[in-house]
This record gives structure tokens, sequence and C-alpha cells, in this order.
């Protein structure tokens, strides 16, 4: 190459910085999530304090570690490997610190916000409307800073690390900007555009792929840059790099459905959810044993080096929760699976060890070169991979048999049919246990990250001052010429004719045509954008356009203003973290809870609230189950009705007064999406929500001799509460009960024969126990 | 170390570099892996037998998965009650002559009655069952009914698929010990009143009342 040699240095001060606050957001979001852990294990540590309560801090936990504890962690190696990979700084010095700043600012935002309750009510996508603007905006300053540093680049081929940062920055822009559009009805409130089984389509997709473009592809980009770098050892397999990427991203984005199996999203959806799941598990195995082949040779380094020990374990991690994936996406298995702590456990194999192992490898890896000195302590380091290791194990331990004992014991049926554990309260207080084991292990896990803190402190303060800058040199790119990749040979070895067509699939099977789209950038993009909008729209749109997807149910009708006013209590509370409302078509859920969800019944649900764990009990056909009393004195004090119950109190509920000024924007933002109100109910929706709040209230004043009920926020969350999942049951337009239930009463009737005392102690079981 | 020995199983690893180079890392040109090529494939030609099976063909859907199940259960539940035959207003007196099925029903009662008619049915949510009013019926059976249907409108829950039948008798009889007993903060009557003549007496008035039940203090 005759080409001029150019001089340019890379920007370590953004690394410093996105390194810095990974610690730091990781440490919060940590203790955040310890505070949720002890919240469950006695609802007392919440102190009474609203903005503490679990519901609302546990959006806090997911938020600040996808997003600030991961997504800073995406950011530093992004910043870090990018510039070497492509042998240029990045595109735009500005751009890299507003992306720093803006994104740490969002993060503030959420920290504050989501406490005081201004959430959009669906998972890891709470961030109201001005903050998800934001992040888009940011996004776009990152996506742009990005591809310009490809522009410029070097190095005309892009390696496997930079495919996967493509994807990353491709599909989320799509799954987070689809997924939040949202109709504002007011500065920090708004409705998702989607309504009941669109939006729990649209959520899942969205929420299944932010593990997969948020915690795994760009952590996958992570570990091919950092990890063959740290084992000084070449990739294992190039071939495995193109397969398992491209199978990976196309894949992956058609399994959100595996969160929604057995409820109203339509059984076609769910079964590709299912497959796709499936298939999915050897393209992520690939990404598993090119990390841990790598390390072929390396092994005895593995015993001396964190940095590689940590690796070792996240890619062993990674195995293990792409293995359970698959298996908790197969429908049988879910039906056990759904709703519990299992899902909690998968997760947390995942976060705390392939993501936090990986990122403080990564740490470990860059803090010398960052800080241009030595790691201050090797054996600090060591401490807090085996703090670590032992926290992720108690966790895991402890929330695998908390979710397979709530599982087992929802499923159980005692010899006679009947619910062996009827009250749900019984499945809460067996966790309690290991609900205080958790809390011990994520003690541990963060005493770990807050040594490595310790270490970079110690480290930084030996820095050298100023940094050194090296210089680094190489030829700028030439034109790009059309690289000859040699075809297949068209004679067999023995030297017979091969058909055109076996020379062509020859050749695509080589995967060799690939190096060519490595170095054009546009085309891998284009056909990663491809690759992730196949799926999502080959599911997605009979979703959105197939009406019997969602058939009609005449009886169900839109809110009162006094209900939705009382549904976004329920939203704001967090209510959607602990109780769903989705009961499947599963014998021991309609014992339970009552009949089935029918997709028609959430229509008018803007954003849906079907929720993912059943902390509490599901809620789908709580309305008029119990008396409004009971509601009252169980939200001011559930133990007073439920002694064990580990649900936090809300006495603020019965004190704050309903903004019903509110209602008005609420009704009027609801018309606009699609909800049939009158012009009537818009216009006089402030007074119909308090003449339904006086009547509720009054009764309610008389029966617990409270005052002035009828103007706090408790009224709009019982109505709302006394209205769920009625809407079928009224008896008119009700459409016939897809499930007949034979008519018990009779199979009584007939029996003449007076019951004996015999046979009645024998069937009440355990009744001759007693006697004595 | 040299790699011979850690080569995987299946699958020759020649180990032969790439000429790539990316700030230093190289990339070897080994083959995929063949047990993963198999289950890739395997996992692939799973997805089109499940549909036909599930979407196409005999295998049942969920929803007729849960019909079987509750018809299975209501078929075995049917047997169960024609098995205990009538329930009577004497088969539940009866019963409430049974300490063993009172011992019964009165842990029942507390467990899972209480929240709402109190410890000792003085009433809270629900209403009082010690005094002498009756909202749904005083008989014996009437008590038994409004427990197996409950009365939805009225926030009573239905227990028949909660509780066997002969646990609800136990219950029902358990509840009929209570009528009369003077329980601390009983809550004001509700419903009409039902002279205590009208109710029947049990055979044997001095039956054994539930452990916790206050000790009667007046007729």
């Amino acid at each position: 190459m005759s080409a001029r040699l150019e001089s340019f240095s890379y920007d370590d001060a953004i690394v410093r910085k996105f390194v810095f606050v990974t610690f730091f957001w990781g440490a919060v979001a940590m203790l955040v999530g310890l505070l949720a852990a002890i919240e469950l294990a006695d609802p007392a540590f919440n102190f009474g304090i609203p903005w503490l309560t679990f519901g609302r801090i546990r959006p806090l936990h997911t938020n600040a570690a996808i997003f600030a504890f991961a997504g800073n962690a995406i950011f530093a190696a992004v910043y870090y490997s990018t510039q070497r990979l492509l042998k240029t700084p990045m595109f735009s010095k500005l751009l890299s610190n507003i992306h720093f700043w803006g994104w740490q600012a969002i993060i503030v935002g959420a920290a504050v916000t989501l406490p005081l309750g201004f959430t959009q009510g669906k998972e890891y996508a709470e961030l109201e409307w001005p903050l998800d603007l934001a992040v888009v905006v940011i996004w776009v300053v990152f996506a742009v800073n990005f591809f310009g540093t490809i522009a410029k680049r070097r190095e005309r081929h892009l390696y496997v690390a930079l495919w996967f940062y493509i994807a990353t920055i491709i599909t989320v822009a799509l799954l987070y900007i689809f997924n939040n559009l949202a109709l504002p009805s007011g500065w920090l409130k708004s409705y998702s555009l989607y309504a009941g089984v669109q939006d729990a389509f649209m959520q899942w997709w969205y929420g299944h792929n932010a593990v997969a473009f948020v915690l795994t592809t760009p952590f996958l980009g992570l570990m091919y840059y950092f990890l063959p770098k740290a084992a000084e050892r070449p990739i294992y397999s190039y071939k495995l790099s193109i397969l398992h990427f491209w199978s990976l991203i196309f894949i992956y984005i058609w399994a959100g459905p595996h969160h929604l199996h057995y409820t109203a999203l339509p059984a076609w959806a769910s079964t590709l959810g299912m497959l796709f799941s499936l298939m999915l598990w050897m393209p992520s195995w690939g990404g598993m044993l090119n990390g841990l082949l790598t390390l072929r040779g390396a092994w005895d380094r593995v015993a001396a080096d964190p940095v590689l020990k940590l690796f070792v374990v996240s890619v062993t991690f990674y195995g293990m929760s792409t293995f359970e994936g698959p298996t908790l996406a197969i429908k049988s298995v879910n039906i056990l699976s759904h709703y519990t702590d299992w899902t909690i456990a998968h997760v947390h194999a995942g976060t705390l060890g392939w993501v936090g192992f990986g990122t403080f490898a990564m740490i470990y890896w860059l803090v010398p070169r960052i800080y241009q000195t030595e790691l201050w302590s090797k054996k600090l380091a060591e401490i807090h991979f085996w703090i670590g290791t032992l926290g992720i194990l108690l966790y895991l331990v402890a929330i695998y048999a908390a979710g397979l004992t709530q599982g087992l014991m929802w499923l159980a049926f005692d010899k006679a049919g009947y619910l062996k554990y009827g009250d749900f309260v019984e499945t809460t207080v067996r966790l309690i246990p290991m609900y205080w084991v958790r809390f011990i292990g994520g003690g541990l896990y963060l005493t770990g990250t807050l040594l490595i803190g310790l270490n970079m402190l110690m480290t930084w303060l030996r820095r050298p001052r100023p940094y050194a800058v090296q210089v680094h040199q190489a030829p700028a790119l030439e034109k790009l010429q059309p690289e000859p990749i040699p075809m297949p040979s068209p004679l067999t070895e023995e030297g017979l004719p091969v058909s055109e067509a076996a020379v062509k699939l020859e050749y695509f099977a080589s995967a060799r045509w690939h190096r060519l789209w490595e170095a054009r950038p546009v085309k891998l993009t284009v056909w990663v954008t491809i690759a992730v909008a196949f799926g999502s729209l080959f599911e997605a749109i009979p979703t959105f356009l197939i009406k019997s997807n969602v058939p009609t149910i005449a009886s169900v009708k839109p809110y009162t203003p006094l209900e939705l006013a009382g549904r976004d209590i329920y939203v704001a509370e967090g209510c959607y973290n602990c109780h769903s409302q989705m009961v499947r078509p599963i014998r021991a859920e309609t014992e339970r809870y009552g009949e089935y969800s029918k997709p028609g019944e959430f229509v008018y649900d803007h954003p849906f609230q079907w929720g993912s764990r059943r902390i509490g009990p599901d809620l789908q056909r709580i309305g008029g189950k119990y008396p409004d009393l009971w509601h009252l004195r169980h939200m001011a004090d559930p133990r007073s009705i439920t002694p064990g119950s580990i649900m936090p109190v809300f006495p603020w509920l019965l004190s704050d007064d309903l903004d019903f000024d509110a209602i008005a924007s609420a009704v009027r933002a609801q018309k606009r999406l699609g909800v049939p109100y009158t012009d009537e109910e818009i216009a006089s929706a402030v007074e119909l929500a308090r003449a339904q709040a006086e009547r509720i209230g009054r009764k309610l004043d008389t029966e617990s001799g409270m005052e002035g009920l009828e103007h706090t926020k408790i009224i709009a969350l019982i109505a709302y509460l006394q209205r769920m999942g009625t809407d079928i049951k009224k008896p008119m337009e009700a459409p016939p009960a897809p499930v007949a239930k034979p008519p018990v009463q009779e199979a009584q009737r007939p029996a003449t024969m007076p019951a004996s005392e015999s046979n009645v102690a024998r069937a009440a079981g355990g009744g001759s126990r007693g006697a004595s | 170390m040299h790699d011979d020995t850690t080569r995987p199983k299946n699958g020759p690893s020649r180990d032969e570099l790439l000429d790539h180079d990316y700030d230093g890392i190289q990339e070897y040109d080994n083959p995929l892996p063949r047990w993963w090529v198999m289950i890739f494939w395997a996992s692939i030609v799973f997805a089109p037998i499940y549909i036909l099976f599930y979407h196409f063909g005999p295998g049942l859907s969920e929803h007729q998965q849960y019909e079987r199940s509750v018809q299975a259960f209501y078929e075995r539940q049917a047997k169960a009650l024609a098995a205990l035959g009538e329930v009577t207003d004497e088969t539940l007196l009866t019963v409430k002559a049974n300490p063993a099925m009172l011992s019964r029903g009165g842990q029942i009662f507390r467990a899972k009655c209480s929240p709402c008619h109190g410890m000792f049915g003085e009433g809270n949510i629900g209403p009082n069952l010690t005094d002498d009013y009756w909202i749904h019926g005083a008989k014996p059976t009437d008590i038994y009914h409004t427990i197996f249907e409950g009365v939805p409108d009225k926030g009573m829950l239905t227990w028949k698929n909660q509780l066997p039948p002969a646990r609800i008798m136990a219950v029902a009889a358990y509840v009929l010990t209570l009528h009369g007993t003077s329980p601390p903060n009983p809550k004001a009557p509700q419903g009409t009143l039902v002279e205590p003549a009208e109710t029947p007496v049990a055979p044997g008035a001095e039956t054994p009342r539930g452990e916790t039940s206050p000790p009667r203090t007046g007729a």
C-alpha cells in the first residue's frame, strides 16, 4: 500500500467517563434492588413512604440496571473498542460528550420521576414521554457519532464486534420508538397508543428484545473485543461468528410472544414465540462457544487472571441463560414458571452473571489502560470475583427455589380435585425465608461492586498527570476496489463436474461472500435492518390487522371517568409489578381467580396491565368479589385482612385528594385514542366522576366511620378495582360462556339418600383426625 | 499448551489463521461444530412439525385442554356430591353434633371466613353471624347454600369450587354454633330478624362449640 500514513490518537477521556458512571449507576441500581428485595421479605421496609414503595422502586431498579448500568457499560465498550477496531478517533468529540451528559441527565430524570409515580405503566418502558423523547434524541446522537466513525475509518473490514454494535443501535431505536408511542395528556402523563392485546404484543416484542439488543448483542460485541484481547488468543471460528450473528438477530426478534403464553394473545403468535425461542438456542450458544473456545490454550492463565476468570463465569452464565430461555419458552414449562420467581431468577442469572461479570471483566482490563497505571490491587479483584460469585449463587439458589415452590403450590390440587393451597397467601409466606437469602446474596454482589469502585478509585489516584497521549499511524482507506472472492471449483475432487446450483450453494455455505459485506457498512446495516424488521412485521401486522384475533365482546364498555382516574392511580403506584390481570385458561387459575381472560375484554386498556409476576394474586376478576369496605381496609393495612400478606400499606391513598380536574384531559386523551366516550361524557367527565365518588364515598363513610373519603384517591381506585373484569359477567349482553359448566346443583339434587355422618366426615378429609 | 488437547470432540479444529487483524485480534478459520449444526437444524425442522400437529392436526389447543380438565373435575365433583347424599337440615345438624367435624369447620372458618366475618363471627366487612338477624336465611341449609353458591352481588364469595361439599357442610355446621354467642365488638345487625325459636335446635343442645368461641352468655 502506497498510501500516506496518517497520525491520530484515541479519545480515552470519554471512555473514562463512561467507565466511572457504569460503576456508579451499577451500585445505585443494585442498592435499589436490595431495597426492593428486603421489602419483599418484610414490607415494613418501605417505612410507609410512598416513593420507597415496591411498586415505584422496582421500575427504578430495572431501568437503572438495564439502561444506566448495562447502558453505560455498553457505551464504554463501544467508545473504547470502536476507535481501535476502526483505527480512528470517534467522529465527533462534541457528540461523544453530548451523548455522555445527555444520557446521565436522562438517568437522573428517571431516578426522580419513577419514584414519584410518573410512569407509562409498561415494564422497562416506564419513562414518561419527555424522557422518552430525550432517549431518542441521545440515541440518534450516539448513532450519528458511531456511523460517522465508521465513515472515516482506516480499517477496511468491520470486525464482528462492530456488527453486533450496529445491530444494537438499529434495533434498540426501532424497539424503543414503536413501543413507546403514546399520546400525552399532561406534562408527565401519557397513554399508550395501543390497547390490550396489541399493547401486550408490542410491549413484549420490546421487552424481550430489550434483553436481546441491550443485554445480549452489545455484550457479545464487548466479549468479541475484550475477551480475545485479555486472553491474547485468536477468535475460535470466524465462520461461527458470521452464522451465529445473523441467525441470532434474525431469530431473536420473533421470540417476544413467549412472554404471553396462555394469555389472551392469539395462539399462533404464542406458538411462533415458542418455536423461534427454541431455534434461538444454538445461535445463542454460538456466542458462548466462540467465547469459551477462544480461551483454548489460555486456560492456565484463567486461574491467575481475574479478568479471564470473570469472563469465563460471564460466558458460562450466558450459556446457561440461553439454554434456560428456550426451556422457559416451551408452553408446558411456562405454565409452571410464568408469573413466578423463576423468571426473576432467569433474568438475574443473565444480568448478574453474563452482563455484570462481563462488565467487571472489561473494567478490570480497561482500568490499567485508561488510567495508565497498574491496577491498584489484583488481590481485591480476586476477592471481588469470589464474593460476587457467591452472591450470585445465593441469589439464584434462593430464587429458583422460590419460583419452583410457588409455581408448584399454585398448580397443586388435592385428591378430590380442589386447590391444595386455596389461599394465595399460603404460597407467599412459604417464600419469605428464600427472600431473606436472596437479600444476602444481593448484598454480597453489591459488596463486590463496591470493591471494584474502590479499586478504580485507588488506581485513578495513582494515574499520571497529565495522561500520556499515544499517537498511532495508519494509512487512510483508498477507494473501495472490488475484492475477488474465489468461487468454489466447479469440479469435485475426483475431477467430475458439479452443477452450477451446487457451486452457488457451496459458495453461500462457505460464507466467503460475507467478507465483501464487512467492507460495506451500509449494505451490512441495511441487511441488519431487514433481518430484524422481517420477524417484527411478520408478527405485528396480523396482530394489528386481523380482527378475529380480538373478538368483540358487546358488553365490554369504556371505564367511567372515575374508574379511569382509578386506573391511573393503579398504574402510578406500580400495582402491575406485583399483580397480573390475566387469568390463564388453566383450571388451577380459573378456580383460584375466576373465568379466564378474553382478548375482547382489554380493548379500552391503554396501556394494558397484564403484568408478568404474581407477587400477589391476579386481579382480573377482583371486580365485585369483595365489598368496597374490604378494599378500603385492605389498602390501609393489608395484614389486617390477610395475615402474612407482603403487600405494602397505602395509607396516603386514603388521605390524598384526588385531582378531579385532571380527569377531563384523561378522558379526552382516551377518546382521541379511539375509546368511544360520547361528547356529553367528555363535557361532564368531572361531574360524572364526582357523582360516582360521592355514591361510593358516602356509603364507605358510614360503613367505615371515616369522613370525606369521596374526595380521596382511594375512592377512584376502588371504583376501578370493582369494575375490573366484570363487563363479561353482565347478563344481557354477555356471550355464552365458552365452557359450559355441568349443573352441579342437579348432580346433588337427585341423590335422596341423606348424607350420613361417616361419609361426610370421610369426604371432609382430616375431620376424623380432630376427634379425640 | 498445544491446542490438540482441548480440541472439541466434533468437527475438526484446523486452527488455520485468517489474514484478519483488528487491533491485534486474529480469527481462526475453524468450521462450525457438527453437533451445533445438527441441533440448530433439528430446532428448525421441529417448527413446522409442531405447527402442523397443534394448529392443523390432532393436537389439542390450550382451550380444549382446559375444557377437558374442567369437565373431568365437574364429573368428579358431581360423583362426590351424589355419594354424599342430599344435604338437609338434619344432616347438617348431625354434622354439628360431631366434634371432629366442628373442629375442622372451625379451622376453615378461621382461615377463610374470619377476614370478613371476624374471628368469632362478630362481623366486620361481612355481617355478624352471632345475632338473630339473617340476610340469606337462618336454616342450616340456607347457610350451607349461602356458602356453597355465595352471594356475588354482595361480596360473599362462592365456595363450591374452593372447598369440597363436605367441608362446606362442616363450615356451615360451625357457623350454626356461633349463633347466640357474644363475641367482642359485635357488628350491628343486618337483614331480617329470625326468632330464635325458628332456628332449629340441634338434637342435644349441649353440642361442643369451636374451641375459640367465647362462652355463650345469654340465649
